[in-house]
């Protein structure tokens, strides 16, 4: 018997996947030649995990993982033909491992817990062989919003991995549907305190009212009312929202009007560490993937903006911050994680024009969705503008309506109120935003200055100038606004700012004392 | 009284901080509701008759 924990190095991607070809080898009791593509996402994995700087990795055997324990217990114990039970996990550490010293005394050097990289599983499924793995997100200069710290305890030791949980589906107790929507109950389990299910968990709540064929193996995948329903089951508001039309069907891309729009809409989502599934009609076939976070240019190859109408007849740009956002980052099941999703199918890979529909981890205790919240917000926004430029030619109100961003998250109060005890935002607004009542959680439509707005690549660059917050479990247009702030000075030639705060209570006015722009809410998180 | 022109002259005011009356609080209410209803009414809509036309496609 192999010990149940080993110590290998390995100086680049080629030798760490030679080392894991080999223990899946020995753990599946099956040479390569019986393997197949699936293991895109393995070999993925393993260029990540290089990629981060993995030089060694601890080999931990005869690990009982629960989710493959539910794909064992579902599925394969049913099997005449032997699948074990226990899987092998790979522990990726960016810390050298001297020559021929044991793995304790390795685990017990002061810098090797500080270069944990994260882990892979690995199933005794030679096809499908990545179980639920977590390996950090530290090299992307990218914005990777949708993670959390995950402990690891190995022989004593207390590690840490900050990342995005990512697995591979089995092709039999879960297709990539149940995948995705593994990866997102499991990134955002520890922060909602709700159910992350297994995968036959999954499987089940998906087809527990509608089933289009086989549950065992479930070789069919989900529709999307049968993720909407395993989405609902483990606790979260199930929100659909389309971007194709009702013609839209595989191998169709969405117009240039609907690629905009869901762009926009999936943004807040994320910023908000919001995971999204996607549901893809790419040519071969529907798919699911998992949205995450998404890069950041500085310097924007096309603006995307929304048209408002003012009462005088003006039309108006107000730029969205996804103007700043080439790719969004997926973890994608069956080629593995922290993957940039391409706008077009013009590279041949999936893309985001192939989106009939999102379904966004919405908490069950939001009710103002992002593109209602979004769209109060403009409407406020526009009424400003309308007010501010009243004596302005139509070429001065569009300049000064196009000097601005508008970003929308949905964010915590308790990270308000962080915020504000932190920011150099006037002192009036700090006082009132760590008094004031609020709800568990409130949309944020940031309003940005332009020219400071594409430094956020590489610095947290000060360019907030004011903001208005929605109750996100207001759906009455009488009621959701809670505050609205803007930083006059900062953008005209106004002395003061100026603050409404509205309560069921009472409204109050109060005029603010000046002061630069400043960091935007999540920056000083 | 609506709630741009409440910000504005809240800035170019002399008076630092204040409680805005219940009138005028309905006011602003009003002139929000009836900017922004029409508009998530909308959103609303075209949510229903989107679901209503999905397809059961299964995604593999």
């Amino acid at each position: 018997m192999h010990p149940r924990l080993a110590l290998v190095s390995f100086k680049d991607s080629t030798e760490l996947q030679e080392r894991v070809v080999e223990e899946l080898t020995r753990l599946c009791a099956r040479p390569p030649e019986f393997w197949s593509p699936r293991h895109l996402s393995l070999l993925a994995c393993c260029n990540h995990a290089a990629a981060l700087g993995a030089k060694a990795a601890v080999i931990q055997r005869r690990v009982q993982d629960s989710d493959f324990l539910a794909e064992f217990n579902a599925y394969y114990s049913r099997q005449f033909a032997h699948v074990g039970q226990h899987c092998v996990r790979i522990h990726f550490f960016r810390e050298p491992a001297p020559r021929r010293i044991s793995v304790l005394k390795y685990l017990d050097r002061r810098k090797v817990p500080s270069s944990y990289l994260g882990f892979i599983t690995l199933r005794p499924v030679s096809q499908t062989p990545v179980g639920g793995s977590i390996i950090g997100d530290k090299s992307a200069p990218e914005f990777v919003r949708c993670a959390d710290e995950f402990p690891v305890h190995l022989a004593g030791v207390e590690l840490s991995v900050r990342g995005t949980p990512f697995m591979q589906q089995d092709n039999a107790v879960g297709a990539c549907a149940q995948a995705a929507i593994w990866m997102a109950l499991r990134t955002v389990r520890k922060r909602e305190g709700t159910r992350a299910h297994d995968p036959a968990q999954i499987t089940d709540a998906a087809t527990r009212f509608s089933v289009t064929s086989r549950i065992l193996p479930n070789r069919a995948g989900l529709t999307l009312l049968q993720m909407i329903e395993a989405v609902r089951s483990a606790g979260y508001s199930p929100h659909p929202i389309t971007f194709g039309d009702a013609n839209f069907s595989f191998g169709t891309t969405l117009t240039g009007v609907q690629l905009a729009r869901a762009a926009r809409v999936l943004h807040a989502y994320v910023e908000s560490a919001i995971p999204t599934l996607l549901v893809l009609y790419p040519a071969g076939g529907g798919h699911a993937v998992v949205v995450i976070g998404h890069t950041f240019n500085s310097d924007p190859i096309q603006i995307n903006d929304l048209s408002l109408s003012l009462s005088r007849g003006v039309a108006i740009k107000v730029i969205h911050a996804v103007s700043w956002v080439p790719n969004f980052i997926i973890h994608n099941d069956n080629s593995g994680p922290y993957l940039l999703l391409d706008r077009d199918t013009a590279g041949g890979n999936y893309a985001l024009d192939q989106t009939f529909a999102a379904i966004p981890l919405l908490p069950a205790d939001v009710f103002l969705t992002g593109e209602e919240a979004l769209s109060f917000a403009l409407n406020l926004w526009a009424s400003v503008i309308e007010r501010t430029t009243e004596q302005m030619t139509f070429e001065e109100t569009a300049a000064f309506s196009e000097q601005f961003v508008i970003r929308l998250l949905l964010l915590d109060k308790s990270k308000i109120r962080r915020w504000a005890a932190r920011s150099d935002i006037s002192p009036e607004v700090r006082r009132h935003l760590r008094l004031q009542d609020l709800p568990r959680r409130v949309w944020v439509l940031e309003l940005h200055l332009k020219d400071h707005y594409s430094k956020h690549g590489q610095e947290n660059a000060a360019s907030l100038v004011g903001f208005i917050l929605l109750d996100s479990t207001g759906d009455d247009a009488r009621s959701a606004m809670l505050m609205i702030f803007l930083n006059l000075p900062a953008f005209t030639p106004h002395q003061n700012g100026s603050l409404i705060v509205a309560s069921s209570v009472k409204w109050t006015a109060v005029q603010t004392t000046k002061c630069a722009p400043v960091q935007p809410f999540r920056d000083l998180d | 009284m609506t709630l741009a022109k409440l910000l504005l002259e809240t800035a170019q005011g002399q008076v630092k901080e204040r409680t805005i009356s219940p009138d005028e609080v309905k006011a602003i209410t009003r002139e929000i509701s009836e900017r922004v209803t029409p508009d998530i009414e909308e959103i609303r809509e075209q949510q229903r008759r989107a679901l209503e036309d999905t397809k059961p496609v299964v995604l593999l």
